[in-house]
Formats: C-alpha cells, structure tokens, sequence
C-alpha cells in the first residue's frame, strides 16, 4: 500500500524524446510502472519503447486515458509544459526539471490551487511505492516494500537513508522527493497528512534542510495532529548563512531557516533527529 | 545577483523611474517589491529606514492593482494630490520586477521632483534561474569567483569555506550531510573547506576539475569524497582513480550504491599511497579527521 504513485496511474512523460525523458521513460517501465504515451511537440507519430508520442499533452490523454505527467523537459519551457499537464485535466503532475524562475513558480501556485491537480516539485527526483510504481528518477534498487513513509527535500541524501533502511530490512510504503526549490507545489505539511491518513505506513521519516520555515510548519503539524512517530535528518548544521548551497531553496535568510532552528521546532514536536543520515534507522527500533 | 548601479539606472528608466542624484529627499519613505516565499507572492512595501510602514500582496497572475498602491501611498502619509503619481511610479515599478525576474526591487528614498516622483537611491536582485531568458543580466554576474564560475560552466556547484577538509559529493544535501559529519565528529575542530556538489555524471574530466576547485584553497589537508553512485560505483570509482593526481592530499573515498564492494575494491586495489575508501559515511569522516591531525592516510 502506498500514497500518491501506484498501479492505477497511467503515466504519460512530456519530454519522452530528449535525452533525460528517453532514459527514464525505459527505468519507469521497467520497474513496472504504466508508461502510457509521451509528449513532444513536434514529434508527434514517433514511437518510443513503444510507447506512442503525441504533439500535445490534451490529445496524449485523449487517446490513452492519462491521468499522471512527469516532466522531464528543459527549464525554458518547463512551466508551459505544467500549465499544459494542468489544462488537460491531469490529476498528478511531477516536474522533475530544475531551474524554473521564482515568478513562474509563483503564477504556477495560484493557477493550480484554483483546479485539482497536484503538482509534486519541481526540481525533485519524483515518487516511488516499492513493488508498485516508481514515477521519476529515484533507483528502484533501494526501495523494498514495507510501512515506513519517507519524505526529502533533497535527492541523493534521500536515497543514502532509504538505503539505509532496506539494509537493515526496514521497508518503505512511498518515498517522495517534494523537491529542492523555494517554491514547491508540494509541502512536507501536505505528504504528512497523507502519510497520517494512509493505513499501510506506520512511521515517517522526514529529512529536511536549511532554508525556508517548511520543516518548522512540518513540526507544527506534527505537535498538533500527527499519531505516527516520525524520524528525521536535517542538513547544513554547519552552512554560512546567506549563501545558497546548491538547491536554490538551501539558504539560512534568518534565524528560524537554519537547521538548528528546525531541529529544535521537530524535537519539541517529539520528532527523534539523526547527527548521522546513515545512522537513522538506529532510531526507529524495528 | 545583485545588479550594479549604472545598469539598474539605465534599465529602470526604460520603465518610466527617474533615479536623481540628490541627497535632499522630500519624501521620507521608499518602496520595494520582493519575493515572499511565505505568502508564495511578490510582496509590495513602503518602509522608512527598517520600518515596515505597510504592505500588500500581489496577486502573480493578476499584478499589482490601484487600489494596493493607493493604499501604500495613504499609509505612508503621501498627500492625496500624489497619490496618482504613486500608482504610476508603483505599476511601473512592478512592471520592472516581473520583466527582470527580479526577487527584489527597491526605491530608498523618494523624492518629489516638479510633482513627478524619482528615487534618490535604489537596489535590485535578479533571481539566477531566469538568466536564460535575462541574458542582458548575465554581464553582472561579478560576484562569482572565478573558481564557482569554472564549476559552473560544466554543472559542478562549488562554494570555498573556511575549514580544512575539502569535500566532494553528489547532491546537495549530501554535500551538506557530509559537511556536518566533519564538525560532528571532530567535535567542531574541524569543518569543510568548501561546499561541491558534482551533479549527476561522473567522468574523469569533471572529477579533474573538482579537485582542482577544491586543491585552489590553500587551507585543504585532506579530500572527502562522498558520492552516492547509484548504477555506477564502478564507473565512479574509474573516474576517481583517473581524476586523482600522484601528488595530492590524503583522499578518503565513500562510494555507495549498486556494485560499491566492486567499487571500493577498484579503489583499494590501486594501491595509491594517498587513497583510502571506506564503507561508511561515520568511518571516511573519521578517517578524514584523522588523517587531516597526523597528515597520513
């Protein structure tokens, strides 16, 4: 059992013809996931991993019945490619790509909380229920099935703990990367009530960073209605404040963004933090 | 990126914003436009000095409206007969903020010129994720070090600091995790050098290159390499060995993910002097601070 990703989406992949899309169309399908169609303006016709390319994302659902996009296309145009996923009434959009303006991302936000689509990212690895589907560009490999859910700002640290967890037979019921940039359409608050709500994970791993007030709203939530025990990471203890460390979200503007900030506001909310991002599923005494 | 001054004024005034060189001001308050990630919308203000005299949220897809500028003008006590030449200067100032990309435009302070308002001083932040569409912008690039730029230009993120162990890794909360392990584990003698995340190819080219970044400061005493590989541990691993120089500091290598034993046995069995790997990120942290006290592997 799983949140968000599982046998029922029907995924088309906007970008399916440049390099990135083309690769991880065929990981996707080959972890089990219903790759249904891609989309690439102007490839319309082709066929790739035998899957059918169409011009338009509205013409992709119409033939296949798509209800999930994962953009992989270029930064230039990556948002006209979520307001097209979002036009043609797709459910859930995962935007993998990174380097979207701030002012897109801000115009995104208003327009899809007017419609019901969910918007995962952008600049996020994806989502992934082991043994169910995988959409995006997280390793299959290290997942297994299993009731802990798992939730990251960031990629490779993500995938170093959920390593972790499945080395010493801990299991996972979805692991979800919100993404690492300011404006994500997809909030640790949102993936907690989810997790809350789902009877098939019984803790959560939440592994945050510098920058932002989301893990303090995490820790919020967590006081206030969470029943699951939650574990977590935070990173950048040691950052300077003021300067972005890689993810164009990781920057201590003040002093509620630094990571001791955050680390405090999760341990009052009875959250039990790893020094060590390796070391966290020591905490979890299964 | 902050824009210089000579270029703002010119690009502000292609908005209809006069910037006067006159340290007399007859308004005492300024205005700015910012990025507010709380609100998830551009935030307009009238401040005087560092207080906050009123502010409004404007809507992304609709822009600024009258009413919110009228507002601001009345709140910071404009006369009314300006309070149309506030909207004016407001609107093109949003006008200004959205075309640049900005995260960040400020007027401090106004002023009152012939019933028409200037400002007398004035800032801008131009969010580096547009640059592909502000290639105008990009000649202000000037607070880039020549090292960041290099990484840069082939997909590595790189930020000199101040410690002594140089770091390497893919990803930037791993970057920052192994960072933090360095303090955590030397009990805060020690810290990192520098911030690298190497992105998502590894090859021997770019693997040259991150070391050369991180051997440009003079402080590093020891090299940690932390890469979460994924499907190429080995390919990782080759790389090291291709990228690593005969003369170099002690290098401390964790590779992790499918084939790492393989990986770490390519490493080990090298026999380079220098090189070490380990299996996992609390025992290459210690080894790390080890050979960054004694200087040996």
């Amino acid at each position: 059992m799983s949140i968000l990703v599982n046998r029922e989406n029907f995924v088309i992949v906007q970008g399916i013809t440049g390099r990135e899309g083309n690769h991880y169309a065929h990981e996707m399908m080959q972890y089990g996931t219903n790759i249904v169609a891609g989309v690439s303006p102007g490839k319309g016709g082709d066929w790739v991993h035998g899957k059918p390319v169409f011009d338009s994302v509205v013409a992709a659902v119409d033939a296949t019945g798509a209800n999930t996009s994962v953009i992989f296309v270029a930064a230039p145009t990556a948002s006209d490619a979520i307001y097209e996923a979002i036009d043609a009434g797709i459910g859930l959009i995962i935007c993998i790509t990174e380097g979207i303006p701030v002012l897109e991302m801000m115009r995104i936000r208003e327009y899809v909380s007017h419609t019901r689509t969910r918007l995962i990212g952008p600049n996020c690895p994806g989502v992934l229920s082991p043994a169910e589907a995988s959409i995006g560009i997280i390793p299959g490999y290290l997942a297994r099935p299993g009731k802990v859910g798992v939730v990251s700002r960031s990629g490779t640290l993500m995938y170093e703990i959920v390593h972790a967890l499945t080395n010493v037979g801990i299991g996972q019921s979805t692991i979800i990367g919100i993404g690492g940039d300011p404006i994500l359409g997809t909030s640790f608050v949102d993936v907690l009530m989810m997790f809350e709500e789902d009877p098939a994970t019984e803790k959560v791993v939440l592994i945050g960073e510098i920058g932002g007030r989301s893990e303090i709203d995490a820790a919020e939530f967590i006081k206030s209605r969470m029943t699951k025990p939650v574990f977590g990471y935070i990173a950048g203890k040691t950052a300077p404040h003021g300067i972005l460390m890689g993810h164009a979200g990781a920057v201590i503007q003040d002093e509620k963004s630094a990571a001791n900030a955050k680390i405090a506001a999760l341990k009052a909310a009875g959250v039990r933090i790893a020094d060590n991002p390796q070391e966290l599923p020591e905490l979890m005494h299964y | 990126m902050n824009v210089q001054f000579d270029a703002l004024q010119t690009y502000l005034s292609r908005f209809d914003i006069p910037v006067v060189e006159s340290a007399a001001s007859s308004l005492h308050f300024g205005v700015r436009i910012t990025a507010d990630f709380v609100s998830v919308s551009p935030v307009i203000a009238v401040f005087q000095g560092s207080d906050e005299i009123g502010r409004e949220y404007i809507s992304p897809l609709l822009g600024l409206r009258d009413y919110q500028a009228r507002n601001l003008g009345n709140m910071a006590n404009l006369p009314r007969e300006h309070w149309g030449e506030f909207i004016r200067l407001a609107t093109n100032l949003y006008r200004c903020y959205t075309s640049a990309d900005a995260l960040s435009v400020q007027l401090n302070p106004l002023t009152l010129i012939n019933g028409e308002i200037a400002a007398v001083g004035c800032s801008m932040r131009v969010d580096e994720s547009a640059l592909f569409r502000q290639h105008h912008f990009l000649a202000e690039l000037t607070d880039e070090t020549y090292h960041a730029r290099r990484g840069r230009e082939v997909g590595i993120t790189y930020l000199p600091l101040k410690g002594q162990i140089g770091v390497l890794s893919n990803g930037a909360g791993l970057a920052m995790a192994t960072m933090d392990m360095i303090a955590l584990y030397s009990d805060n003698t020690l810290l990192a050098a520098n911030f690298l995340d190497i992105g998502n190819d590894l090859h021997v080219d770019k693997l040259t290159l991150a070391l050369d970044l991180i051997l440009s400061s003079p402080n590093v005493r020891t090299i940690l390499i932390t890469l979460f590989a994924a499907a190429h541990c080995v390919n990782a691993a080759q790389a090291i060995l291709g990228a690593v120089q005969r003369d170099t500091p002690p290098i401390i290598v964790f590779l992790s993910g499918i084939d790492s034993d393989h990986g770490r046995s390519l490493l080990d069995g090298a026999k380079h002097p220098m090189l070490i790997s380990a299996g996992t990120l609390r025992e290459a942290t210690r080894r790390a601070i080890h050979a960054t006290t004694t200087g040996e592997t």
